[in-house]
């Protein structure tokens, strides 16, 4: 399997799909942080009282805190003076009342990327909540789900119609001191999704937000609250991709999950911000802490990531497990070719009993990528009989990429049982041989024992993300291997 | 570095060192220099991820003596070999002979001092090395010549004693000429009469296609302290296998950091660990493959129970270039009762493709079909329970080959989980 000039070439040549800007006026706020930003973007989405106070509250912690340094990534320092902290699409009027309203140049960003919204919202039965840059712009299936009762809007409509649920759950399951990015993204995140779906419904229809960076210079914060009521069931599916940019652009997101007793929550994503060129230049940086807890028995959450694009991820999907016979699960695909970093995984915490975790995480890594997976298995004295299985598999396409495992397991219940594996390969000889022997080319060989290495996780993904993550990775991987 | 910037612990030790300089052989610089590294570096902080796991709080608050040179002999336990020298805070009490159980022995009058106080920066026991460096009072050298075959083991029984509590700070090094082969024993005791603390360096050369078997066996008082950093590097085509059993200690910290240096360079370490009582034990084993066609194993097997706490962190980096390695690392945890603890971490790093790297472990208790097949057959709950753990110990234990030190550990091992398992049972 001898790399060859061409396939250098065609590595080389490989170029973000999704790389573009719209020209569309945005309402920005002169680049900086301190109170007064954050007491404008406040002013701005028109929240209550407890949100600035609570936004403020964690400004002033972060000015404590310090940038974690302990990640395996190489990160450039970040000015975060020289950042925008809010920038919104020009309204039109009031925002728009329907799609047709909604700026004719937005809406053809996401034709571009392949997200036609009212058409695939339709064929594909799914509600999608779009956020481009921090507003969210259209919303649909809202008279479906508001059947069922779920809520699922833009988290600025959640503080001005359901501001006791915001009260009651933001910050219950991160809270504002948690870590540096998630405090920052505490002070002055924009929007982001809202989800409540309340006792005993199984929601009708996936929910999905397409998220997009656009204007130049603005951090994207984030912040998705999901509560499952008691016996309720709801899958979201998040999908990103964003324009070519050559400067590194932040990304600060948090999610919060919270089950409730026999809750069932299923949190899809299939990241694909820009990764920077082929020489490492620009790029996403994606600092995202994503955090759910089964509060209640026998509820169960479960994550599924596949994540092909950033210049640096820094993310770890965590499930509190707290509620008796709740269940933890985590899926991921993390890719990283040319300069690309990612330092990724989860955290289980058991402390109810009978508490049961799955972890299958699937690195590749190829160019100079670095890809590590760090995750943490925490038993807690109380969580009687709980099991813990954590697999992890790393697949190296090249001599000058990284694989690295970093496992933390702590056990303090000797009823726990615990086990971890992981492999380090690379894709054999003997398998591309016999491919190639039974006539097929060596790329689609590749993608076809890529596509196996992964399958474990694919399966777990709703099934037009799965088919879409197949391809993502394909592209991604493009002559890489030789 | 001003005196005011130090914390008292590290204050106590450097008037400690001055105190003592006088006796301490050797360049003064360079004791001078080592003991400023670990006035710079201090007590590892709460935060330090090396140091995770394992808290200093209670041994910084100590203010052990550094012992002087040891004068007069100790009782010693009996050895396991025929070939044994004691060493008494570090130094061989009376007349060091000139060979013994297949080395060469030399001492800082007579072996090359950078060998035997040179500093081993790096780590999160870089700090206790150079304390070591700093004040080790007998640094002794052992060393083959080219070709050498010995079948013999050398015992060192490493004793720290003291009317007070003292701190200890033994220091060997060990240079395998090329093509030679040897075995060694070293054998941590204490005189369990104080709340001593040993703090040992050992520090490994083994050239072209040298062999050295290692045995390890840490049994120090239920009140000591024990920090341990062994530095090995592995030449070209030569094998270093370490077997050790760590059984003694309020808490004891091991750090092996082995560099495969040379092509098809191999190493194997394997050991067991009884954390039971309030007994905290903390291995970190980092393998560094730097060449091609490198070879290294980690086999751990760790026992907690009571309010004991195994700590386990392997790692194999397996560097740009290093092609055709292949590391293992297995760890596997016995829980026995609640209030113990196990932290574990197997970290791989690897920055080259054509590689085979794997790492598994496992925490749990005792697979309760088992339990229940030998109750079928007979065998009270307490019997059932020492026999499974005692297997569970023994699949590592079986590597020990040196018949009198593996029956000891056995022996040891017995003793206290029938204690234990007639307690818990």
């Amino acid at each position: 399997m001898a790399s060859t000039p061409t396939d250098l070439d065609a590595l080389v040549a490989q170029k973000y799909q999704h790389g573009f800007v719209t020209d569309v006026e945005s309402d920005t706020l002169p680049p900086g942080l301190d109170e007064d930003v954050v007491r404008v973007i406040s002013k701005i989405k028109r929240e209550p009282q407890f949100m600035l106070d609570w936004r403020l509250q964690a400004l002033r912690h972060w000015h404590t805190m310090a940038n974690p340094d302990w990640a395996h990534l190489r990160i450039a320092p970040i000015d975060y003076q020289s950042i925008s902290y809010y920038s919104a699409p020009r309204a039109r009027t009031d925002g728009p009342k329907s799609l047709d309203e909604v700026d004719p140049k937005l809406l053809a960003t996401y034709e571009k990327l392949g997200v036609p919204l009212h058409e695939r919202a339709r064929l594909a039965g799914v509600a999608v909540d779009a956020v481009f840059d921090s507003v969210s712009v259209a919303t649909t299936f809202k008279d479906k789900l508001s059947k069922a009762g779920v809520i699922f809007c833009s988290f600025s409509d959640a503080v001005q119609n359901h501001p006791e649920l915001i009260e009651q759950y933001l910050g219950s399951v991160v809270p504002y001191t948690d870590n540096y990015f998630a405090t920052l993204n505490s002070a002055v995140f924009s929007d982001g999704s809202f989800v409540y779906v309340p006792k005993g419904v199984r929601c009708p229809m996936e929910l999905s937000t397409y998220f997009r960076i656009n204007a130049a210079n603005t951090g994207q914060f984030e912040r998705t609250l999901i509560i499952a009521d008691e016996g309720s069931h709801v899958s979201y599916l998040e999908g990103c991709t964003a324009p070519m940019r050559d400067e590194n652009q932040l990304h600060a997101a948090v999610v919060e999950l919270v089950a409730l007793k026999d809750a069932n929550i299923k949190y899809s994503t299939v990241q694909n911000w820009y990764p920077g060129d082929e020489n490492g230049v620009g790029g996403i940086y994606n600092f995202v802490t994503k955090r759910g807890e089964c509060r209640g028995a026998s509820s169960r959450i479960s994550w599924t990531q596949v994540e092909t694009g950033s210049a640096i991820t820094w993310k770890y999907p965590s499930c509190v497990l707290t509620g008796d016979n709740s269940v933890g699960e985590f899926y991921s695909v993390a890719l990283a070719n040319h300069y690309q970093q990612a330092d990724t995984g989860t955290k289980m915490i058991h402390i109810g009993r009978n508490t049961r975790s799955t972890i299958v995480s699937k690195g590749i890594s190829a160019g100079r990528g670095q890809n590590t997976y760090r995750g943490l298995v925490k038993i807690l004295p109380s969580a009687e009989g709980a099991r813990n299985f954590t697999q992890c598999d790393s697949l190296l396409m090249g001599d000058k990429c990284g694989a690295h495992t970093f496992p933390y397991m702590e056990i303090r219940n000797p009823s726990a049982v615990v086990e971890h594996e992981a492999t380090t390969s690379k894709i054999a000889d003997d398998q591309l041989f016999y491919c190639r022997s039974r006539g097929v080319s060596e790329e689609d060989a590749v993608n076809m024992i890529v596509n196996g290495f992964c399958k474990v996780v694919f399966k777990e993904l709703p099934m037009e993300f799965a088919v879409e993550a197949q391809n993502l990775l394909a592209v991604s991987l493009e002559g890489s291997v030789g | 570095m001003s005196a005011t910037a130090l914390s008292p612990a590290t204050a106590h030790y450097r008037e400690a060192f001055e105190r003592l300089r006088p006796q301490l052989g050797g360049t003064a610089s360079r004791r001078v220099a080592a003991m400023e590294r670990f006035a710079e570096l201090g007590f590892p902080g709460a935060r330090e991820e090396a140091w995770k796991y394992t808290s200093l709080r209670r041994l910084e608050s100590r203010r052990f003596v550094p012992a002087a040179p040891a004068t007069t002999p100790v009782d010693v336990p009996a050895a396991f070999v025929a070939q044994r020298l004691a060493l008494v805070n570090g130094s061989p009490v009376g007349v060091v002979p000139a060979s013994l159980g297949g080395f060469a022995l030399g001492t800082l009058d007579t072996a090359p001092e950078d060998q035997l106080l040179r500093a081993l920066g790096g780590g999160g026991t870089e700090r206790f090395a150079a304390l070591n460096a700093a004040l080790s009072i007998g640094p002794l050298l052992l060393s083959t010549t080219a070709g050498q075959q010995s079948d013999d083991v050398l015992q060192l029984t490493l004793v720290t004693t003291g009317t007070g509590p003292t701190l200890a700070s033994p220091r060997i090094a060990v240079r395998m000429a090329a093509g030679s082969r040897a075995r060694l024993l070293i054998d941590h005791v204490d005189d369990g009469a104080h709340e001593h603390f040993t703090n040992a360096v050992l520090d490994i050369e083994l050239a072209a296609g040298a062999h050295l078997t290692l045995y390890r066996l840490q049994r120090q008082g239920e009140r000591a302290f024990h920090i341990e950093r062994m530095e090995v590097r592995v030449g070209e085509h030569a094998t270093f296998v370490m077997r050790d059993s760590q059984l003694g200690a309020a808490l004891a910290r091991l750090d092996t950091n082995v560099s495969l240096d040379g092509r098809a360079a191999a190493t194997e370490i394997t050991g067991v660990f009884l954390a039971d009582g309030s007994r905290h034990l903390d291995s970190h084993i980092h393998v560094g493959h730097r060449a091609i066609e490198t070879t290294s194993l980690q086999d751990y097997r760790g026992i907690a129970a009571n309010k004991g706490r195994g700590v386990y962190n392997g790692k194999a980096i397996v560097h740009e270039g290093a092609q055709k390695s292949n590391a293992r690392q297995v760890n596997r945890n016995l829980l026995l009762t609640s209030g113990a603890e196990i932290d574990t971490k197997p970290d791989l790093e690897i920055y080259a493709d054509d590689v085979q790297c794997s790492h598994g472990t496992t925490t749990g208790q005792l697979d309760p079909n088992a339990l229940f097949y030998l109750r079928s057959r007979g065998l009270s709950e307490p019997e059932a329970r020492s026999a499974l753990t005692r297997a569970f110990a023994g699949a590592v234990l079986a590597r020990v080959d040196e018949p009198a030190l593996a029956r000891h550990v056995h022996d040891e091992l017995d003793r206290r989980l029938v204690r234990l398992l007639e307690v818990t049972a």
